[in-house]
Parts: structure tokens; sequence; C-alpha cells
């Protein structure tokens, strides 16, 4: 999946483990999420998505070759 | 302050606290009287020999570090790591064959708890994972207690992310926590090592200690689950399931190579240090890979 979650930290002037406390999770975690090397479970994805008040597609997206385009 | 304004790279921090390691480990050694025999017969006074065989691993294990930095420049950080190990295993042959290390260690065991038989296969091994549980022990445990100053010092990657440094008191906890399971798990191996070594009446002491380190390093071990997120649980899983897999190719292999002699008996003991060893190589693997390095996340962004 793809993410804007760095982008969405970078607007707050949030550091990874700025995020990483307010989410209750590790800096890695932050970190292999930006990066697309893990995908975060659903209850995490929520958590994020009320972080930032937003709805889970649009912090969210698959990537194309999940979509098949 | 960000951390990547606050914190620039200190990519020697790491060589110089190898190379202040090297001499630490090189001053409780001896040279082997092999090695002095062979420099003697070159023509090497026994003082110049002897203070050229302490010198050597010193020059050796830096070396190793800033050549695997220089082969590993612009890599993955995966092959960065088998060239470190790679150079890192010629130094310590090299140094292991010209030195004895650590020679006030077996006499103070042999000191309390009586003589000890020449170890095996397995209790090298034991003895082995002890010393690098402790060895990894003290670093985690620098961390825990100094934060991103340890984590520079101990750093020798060349392209450091400085947001992996920003460690904060949750993960300094897990740190400490882990570092305390680390130990309990090196002074269980030891003592398992020394029990295995000794003679009839003299297992107990030694079997009592490894119990209580095993049974502490479980304890600690469910405290550091419960506190790991769902991605550091991921790792933890992910591990265990490729250990499986390479243990059981490893008993395999093994199984062979005991019908031909080449390795002893099978035992308990065996089969402790040789899933303990893969879970650890296991476990570096699959956290370096989901951890990544500086270059993937300049990519990703």
């Amino acid at each position: 999946m793809k993410n804007q979650l760095r982008v969405l930290r970078a607007q707050r002037a949030w550091s990874q483990a700025d995020l990483a406390e307010k989410l209750k999770v590790s800096r890695q975690t932050i970190n292999a999420i930006e990066t697309g090397r893990y995908d975060p479970s659903l209850p995490l994805a929520f958590t994020i998505a009320g972080l930032f008040q937003l709805s889970i597609e649009a912090i969210f997206s698959p990537d194309d070759a999940e979509t098949g385009d | 302050m960000s951390p990547e304004a606050s914190k620039s790279p200190r990519r020697s921090a790491g060589v110089i606290t190898i190379g202040i390691g090297a001499v630490l480990l090189s001053a409780t050694g001896q040279p082997t009287p092999k090695v002095l025999a062979r420099l003697a017969e070159i023509g090497l006074p026994d003082l110049v020999a002897r203070l050229a065989v302490h010198v050597l691993p010193v020059v050796l294990i830096v070396s190793a570090v800033l050549l695997g930095q220089a082969l590993g420049k612009g890599r993955t950080k995966m092959i960065r790591w088998i060239i470190y190990a790679l150079l890192g295993g010629v130094a310590g042959f090299f140094t292991g064959y010209c030195m004895d290390l650590l020679v006030g260690v077996p006499a103070a065991i042999e000191a309390i708890n009586g003589p000890l038989a020449e170890p095996s296969v397995i209790d090298v091994g034991l003895w082995t994972l002890g010393g690098i549980s402790i060895a990894t022990a003290i670093m985690v445990a620098a961390i825990a207690a100094f934060g991103p100053p340890a984590a520079y010092a101990i750093n020798i990657e060349p392209d450091i992310d400085p947001e992996a440094m920003d460690i904060r008191k949750p993960e300094r906890a897990i740190f400490g926590l882990s570092s305390a399971g680390l130990a309990a798990l090196g002074v269980a191996c030891i003592a398992l090592a020394i029990a295995r070594q000794s003679g009839d009446g003299a297992t107990l002491g030694p079997n009592i200690v490894a119990l209580v380190a095993g049974a502490a390093c479980v304890f600690i071990n469910i405290l550091v689950w419960n506190q790991l997120d769902e991605l550091q649980r991921h790792q933890v899983v992910n591990a265990y399931a490729v250990s499986a897999v390479m243990f059981t190719i490893g008993t395999f292999v093994w199984s062979i190579a005991e019908g031909q002699g080449l390795l002893p008996a099978f035992d308990a003991g065996a089969a402790f240090v040789t899933i303990s060893l893969v879970q650890m190589v296991t476990a570096s693997i699959v956290t370096g890979k989901m951890a990544g390095d500086a270059r993937a996340k300049r990519r990703a962004a």
C-alpha cells in the first residue's frame, strides 16, 4: 500500500518519534509504514486516521499492482 | 528542533569504540606459544614479538571495519553486513590463532567450580552464544542508559538516519529490559557449558545458576513481548518461523554429519545451541530488513 504519512507528518513538523509517541507505537513502526515495508493493522490505520482527522482512504491507497492497473 | 537538524552523522565513532574494545580484548590475552616460536625463528626478540602479537588484533579488527566500510559503500545494508561479518570472521580467526584471549577466565572458574574438561563442539557453541549474548547485552544496556550518544558511539554505518537515533524513554525502557534478558541468556548458556564440562559432583552449582538465569530470561522476554507493538511482534513471529525452517534443515544436515562421525550426537544441548544461534541470526536479518536504511528512506520520499 502507498500512504501519505510522511507528507502529513511533515506538514505538522513532527519527527517519526513524535508521531510514534502519539500513536503509542515504536518509531521503527512509523519508519516501516512510511517506507512501504509494513502495512498497519486496521485498528492502527483507524488510529492514524483519527489522529490526522482524515479518512483511511485519504491516507492509504492500494499500489497499482494491487489494483491491477 | 527536528533530529535531522540537531544531529550530524558521526561515522568514525563506532570505529574508535571498536578500537578501544579491541585494545581491551588484547589486554586480556597472551600470545600463543606456537606463534611466539615462529616469530623467534625469524629472529624477532621476545619482547618485540609479544608486543607485536598484542598490537595485531587491534590492527586486524580496526582494519576489518575500515575495509568493510570501503567495500560496502553504496551497497545494500544486507550486503554491507555480510561484508562486515566475513571480514570480522577473518580478523577473529587470526586473533584467535595468535592469542589466547580472556586467559584469566578459565582459571577463575576452575578456582570456584573445580577442574573443567576440554570443551566439545556443543560446549564451544554454548560459550560462543553466551559471549555474544553478554556482549550484545552490554551494547543494548549502554543505549538504554545513555540513549543517542551511546547509539552514535557504536555505529559503524556510513549513511546514518538521524531519526533512527532519536531514541526516547519508552524505547530505552524496552532496550533496558532486552539487555537484562540477553544478559540472563548469556549467563544461562555459560553456566550450562560449565556444568557440561564439570566433573561428577560439581554440576549442581552451575546447573542451578543456569536454571535461575534461564527462568529469568523467559520471564523478562514475556515482559518485553508485552511492551512490543504490532510490527515488533510480527518481527518476532517471522524470526521464529524462519528459524523453524532453518532448524529443520540444520538438524537434517547434522544427522548426516553425525552418521559420518563428523559431529557429536545431537543432544538437548546441541538443539538449544543450534536453535538459539539460528534465532539470533534470523532475528537480526528480519529486524534489519524491516528497519531499512537511510537510502531506502530517501527513495521512498
